[in-house]
């Protein structure tokens, strides 16, 4: 456990560093991108002192983390330095939901594909569902999303447009989100099912005279969802990114619409935060994923 | 049976991948020739104006010819791909290799850079070294391998941990071979297989992701075919001319769904216990 | 107390939650509770997409286009300017100068701020002496400095001493005006989180930074808006708004639709464009510290061989008017120039005697190359190819780079580059010519590479002419602009390319929207709210 916690220290320390430097890399800064082509003459340096511009690097970065731990972080936009925890409090259910709400949409998509598709491995049937799955992985989500926009709010007019209002608002962005994952998850769902069909128990499941359907169901799958676990856990963190492309098409108010902004606005503190926050969320669930694995699998929990 | 028997018993998914594949390159390689018009003619007047004789898959922004920039786009999409997967691999199975041979403290340090870019999110890396380096396809590349390396390391490390301590390579040690020449001769090899699919898969992972940095405005130079690029402009003609983002999904999806395919195959065709039936 | 205001956190609509946890459980039960069938009505009143959040409300610190703009419904000040960027009356009835340094504004009759207060020349007195004071840290502080002293004559009448003649102060004098116990940094945090104006929309809610709802002031000088509420909302992708406007789910938005997708929303039923010429100048900055275009005869070259018609035709659906200088043609200073023209013998002509022959006849070889650097925005990296194009024609091979914004304005301040395009985004007062074309606002350490002289033109006999404008009187600044026009026109420090219009997509639920030529929201003051007819919605 001990070791486990070190390297999500590690990883989250890793990726603050490496988000800092890339922010001193890019050229423009806060004050500048923010006034933009403005026809009137401000008060530059005083702005940039105001946010501690001024400051080298390695000192921005110090009181970054120190703001950070007593709460106090504020924007890096003057003259209103806001806060940027509550921002990131505000955003993280969003994106939170509207990742597992994506990952729950491509879970049920896939487990009946994925299991349908190994049942009958080499058919028509296997054929048309892997077809289904892999085309899902094809389409952009930037593309599929004003492509589902169209047809269902408005030809169809079933659901809105954009927005976070209702759960109504959720659908078409969780569609979007996990189409790429259902596709995913249902190749891996047919391999895994495969292999598990060819094990000695379900042959023996078979030879007692079960019914296919309660082998399928109770002996080969119960047994494919081990790796499928692992297989979300990491493919969490894949979601939370394509979050930031699904969130801009949707105007969801999520993390990634949050680090959109503050990437073009320059406001170095919210973008620190929220990388940081998003390596938290991916180090959390693989942490999970862990845990989850050794509970479900005895011989993992007693070899660690 | 060898892999390669296998391979070619299997079955329809292998030949439709396979097609694609050689069609893909095919269109790379002979895009001058195919395509009716240049990739930077223009004509305003004729602009997202549906199919027609003259452009039988209609025009794009500026009036370019959208079946020459989807035949254009082959090219693109193929450079682009093809190199991050090869520099990703090189990388990949390099560090994973020496990880997973040294073992101890240069495992440990390697293997935590890799947690550190896996935890990062992979769009914003390539956006912030777009952003950075400006756009140009060496740039792309370099992007999407910033964080494509990794799958390549975890791999090849997993592999040579379970190979190092097999008789053969026990021997070679034993006569005196070095640790270069053990992963290069004894441990690679082997390793082959898994590696192969797992570039088969990134290929069109690769294509997609060069997609994705072109709508955030960050992908390949302004007028170079390409089918992100083009698919990005047709999005926000979906309402006027839905023909714009729609033909160069369709070979995307294609590409995408052919690499797919055959990735599948070979790794059926790699594990002896997916025997055809 | 001058810790700077948690704007962001002001929510009146739900108490604070005790933990995250708490809180994502929350907003998923809000979710599902709020189910049902129904599709959720469009909120009452009037919806408007922006494409991007307001910086501030308070318009002593707001610096973004969209900030200023909002704070103007809430907080307007004692003028504003007409479509010819004129300066015209707001709170004030009227306004003269006295002598040149002196300028005399009487208040309008019975003005009142949103709390109820009565608005005195106190208020505007307090408004610029706590704006001119350090202790506020305002970053607009340094506009004031030719103020010598704001004096207060009676409850209707101020005077603002100037400490010389100083023409272009009159637009600075637009500012917000704000009770007197708020102008204060101490009355920064209460103006932050529920800002209080004189102006036709009251503040009701800012719950994030996605949503701002204003209602309508019953004490506005010229009556009651006739809109029930404003609800603004950021929508930040185009496609996203098109589609939202095209549902029949908002009702406004003012120059942020690209012209391509014009079409789509003229067909719908419940849907007008409207649009007027707008001030929005976009042109081809070029540098001239060094290399060809420094010399004046590749600049006219590259001028001749644009034909800025057909971008106009077609690109922008003729929703621009070719510009042949920096003020727009409505504009009070605006002089009609010979300007350049398309001609791409007369480039050739130009580019032979400046000593780049043509290696090898038209095609093949070109005379000159040059990178041309654009954002990433669609719009702008269309315009370039097009740009490149034309100029290949004539032998100036051009590549385009297009660069996240921030990247490339930061090589546009430091001069890095050789072509781009850029637009100011809406040209009011002429002093900008000083701003951009003046040798002291070449971008450098000493104005912390703010200026505006991207290109680093250096011409004495315009400078004169320039900071001469600044202390004429209007009539003789005319003459004086003309002057400077001319001289721009023969310097040719960037090549004019177009003014965009104003364009409004409005739906029927709102009539009387007319658009204002710099993109102003103040219009939505005289519009009215109206329930469609049978067959008026989607």
């Amino acid at each position: 456990m001990t070791r486990r916690l070190v390297s999500a220290v590690i990883a989250m320390v890793g990726a603050l560093l490496l988000v800092s430097l890339f922010l001193h890399l890019v050229p423009g800064d806060p004050v500048d991108v923010m006034l933009g082509e403005q026809a009137t003459q401000v008060d530059r340096a005083a702005l940039r002192q105001a946010v501690g511009l001024d400051l080298p690097w390695y000192a921005q970065l110090w009181t970054f983390a120190r703001d950070l731990a007593t709460g106090e972080l504020r924007t890096s936009l003057p003259p209103f330095q806001r806060k940027v925890l509550p921002a990131l409090g505000a955003a993280l259910p969003y994106t939170l939901l509207l990742t597992v709400s994506a990952m729950a949409v491509s879970l049920v998509l896939a487990l009946p594909l994925g299991v349908m598709a190994a049942a009958r491995r080499g058919t028509p049937v296997d054929a048309a569902a892997m077809g289904v799955s892999v085309a899902g992985v094809a389409l952009p989500r930037f593309w599929l999303g004003p492509v589902l926009i169209i047809l269902f709010a408005l030809k169809l007019d079933w659901l809105p447009v954009s927005g976070a209002e209702s759960w109504r608002h959720l659908v078409l962005p969780a569609f979007t989100l996990g189409t790429a994952l259902a596709a995913f998850l249902a190749r891996m769902t047919r391999a895994t099912m495969l292999e598990a069909l060819r094990e000695d128990y379900v042959t023996v499941a078979r030879a007692k005279g079960l019914s296919p359907g309660v082998v399928l169901w109770k002996h080969a799958f119960r047994n494919a969802l081990l790796p499928l676990v692992t297989v979300l856990g990491l493919e969490f963190g894949a979601l939370l990114g394509g979050a930031i492309v699904t969130e801009k098409v949707f105007a969801w108010p999520g993390m990634g619409t949050l680090l959109l902004t503050a990437i073009e606005k320059r406001d170095y503190n919210t973008v620190r935060a929220t990388v940081l926050l998003f390596t938290f969320c991916y180090v959390v669930v693989n942490t999970l994923t862990d845990l989850t694995y050794a509970w479900v699998d005895p011989r993992v929990r007693r070899r660690s | 049976m060898s892999a390669a028997q296998r391979f070619r018993l299997n079955s329809w998914g292998a030949r439709f991948g396979l097609a694609v594949a050689c069609a893909w390159v095919f269109t790379a390689l002979f895009a001058p020739w195919l395509s009716p018009h240049a990739p930077d003619a223009i004509d305003l007047t004729r602009e997202l104006s549906p199919p027609t004789s003259g452009h039988p898959l209609g025009t794009g922004e500026n009036g370019i010819d959208v079946l020459t920039h989807v035949l254009y786009g082959a090219r693109v999409s193929l450079e682009v791909s093809f190199f991050a997967v090869v520099l990703s691999a090189a990388v990949g199975i390099t560090l994973g290799g020496i990880a997973g041979y040294a073992g101890g403290l240069v495992d440990e340090a390697l293997m935590r850079g890799v947690d550190v870019l896996l935890a990062f999110p992979g769009i914003l890396l390539a956006l912030f070294i777009t952003a950075v380096l400006g756009p140009s396809l060496a740039n792309v590349v370099f992007a999407l391998s910033f964080t494509g390396w990794t799958g390549y390391a975890r791999l090849t490390r997993g592999q040579v941990l379970t190979l190092r301590e097999r008789d053969y390579v026990q021997a070679a040690r034993a006569l005196g071979s070095g640790p270069g020449r053990i992963l290069a001769r004894h441990l690679l090899p082997n390793a082959a297989g898994p590696l192969l699919v797992q570039a088969t898969f990134a290929l069109p992972g690769a294509i997609v992701a060069e997609a994705s940095l072109s709508f955030l405005g960050l992908g390949v130079p302004p007028g170079t075919p390409s089918w992100g690029a083009l698919v990005d402009q047709g999005t926000q003609y979906l309402l006027v001319a839905p023909h714009v983002a729609l033909f160069p999904g369709i070979a995307l999806a294609v590409t995408v769904l052919g690499f797919n395919l055959l990735g599948d195959a070979l790794r059926d065709a790699m594990d002896p216990r997916h025997e055809g039936r | 107390m001058d810790a700077p205001p948690d704007i962001h956190l002001v929510t009146d609509a739900m108490p604070p939650l005790p933990s995250r946890a708490a809180r994502v459980s929350f907003i998923a039960l809000a979710l599902v509770l709020d189910s049902g069938c129904r599709d959720p009505a469009p909120p009452a009143g009037i919806t408007v997409l922006l494409e991007a959040p307001p910086d501030s409300l308070d318009d002593r610190f707001a610096l973004t286009a969209h900030g200023q703009r909002l704070a103007q419904l809430v907080s307007p000040g004692l003028l504003t300017f007409d479509d010819s960027s004129r300066p015209v009356p707001q709170l004030a009835e009227s306004f003269r100068e006295v002598s040149p340094t002196v300028v005399e504004f009487v208040l309008r009759l019975g003005l009142t701020f949103h709390d109820g207060s009565a608005l005195t020349s106190e208020d505007v007195k307090a408004t610029f002496d706590a704006l001119m004071n350090p202790a506020l840290r305002s970053p607009k502080r340094e506009r004031y400095e030719p103020v010598e002293r704001v004096e207060v004559v009676d409850a209707r009448t101020v005077r603002f001493h100037l400490k010389r003649p100083y023409a272009p102060l009159l637009a600075e004098l637009s500012a917000a005006i704000l009770p007197a116990e708020r102008v204060g940094p101490g009355g920064v945090e209460a103006q932050g989180a529920h800002p209080v104006g004189a102006g036709p929309f009251r503040f009701e809610s800012w719950p994030d930074e996605e949503h701002l709802t204003l209602v309508p002031f019953e004490g506005w000088h010229a009556g009651r808006p006739a809109v029930s509420r404003l609800t603004f909302r950021v929508v930040r992708d185009e496609t996203t708004r098109v589609l939202e406007l095209l549902k029949g789910r908002a009702d406004l938005v003012v120059n942020n639709v690209s012209p391509a997708v014009l079409p789509a929303l003229r067909k719908a039923p419940h849907l007008r464009v409207v649009t007027k010429p707008g001030t929005g100048f976009t042109y081809l900055g070029l540098n001239l510290r060094e290399g060809p275009l420094a010399d004046v005869r590749v600049r006219q070259a590259l001028c001749h061989l644009i034909d800025v018609r057909p971008l106009v035709e077609h690109k922008l659906h003729g929703l621009a008017e070719p510009a042949s200088s920096m003020l727009p043609r409505e504009h009070w200073a605006f002089t009609q120039t010979p300007g350049c023209g398309y001609a791409p013998e007369e480039a050739a002509r130009l580019l032979d005697a400046a000593g780049y022959p043509d290696p090898d006849g038209p095609g093949g070889q070109p005379r000159l190359s040059f990178t041309f650097k654009t954002s990433t925005d669609r719009f702008r990296r269309a315009v370039a190819l097009v740009l490149k194009e034309q100029l290949a024609k004539g032998g100036i091979a051009v590549e385009v780079r297009a660069l996240e914004f921030g990247t490339f304005f930061e090589d546009v301040r430091r001069g890095r580059f050789e072509l781009f395009t850029l637009k100011w985004a809406a040209v009011m007062e002429p002093d900008l010519l000083r701003g951009a074309f003046h040798s002291a606002n070449i971008p450098g350490p000493e104005n912390h590479w703010g200026g505006f002289n991207r290109g680093a033109l250096k011409d004495p006999k315009l400078d004169r002419v320039l900071d001469a404008a600044t202390q004429a009187s209007r009539e003789e600044r005319k003459a004086l602009y003309a002057q400077a026009q001319r001289e721009l026109d023969a310097d040719m420090p960037v090549i004019p390319l177009w003014h965009e219009a104003s364009v409004a997509v409005v739906s029927s639920r709102l009539a009387d929207f007319e658009p204002s030529a710099h993109g102003l929201l103040l219009p939505l003051a005289k519009a009215r709210e109206v329930t469609p007819g049978p067959g008026g919605t989607p």
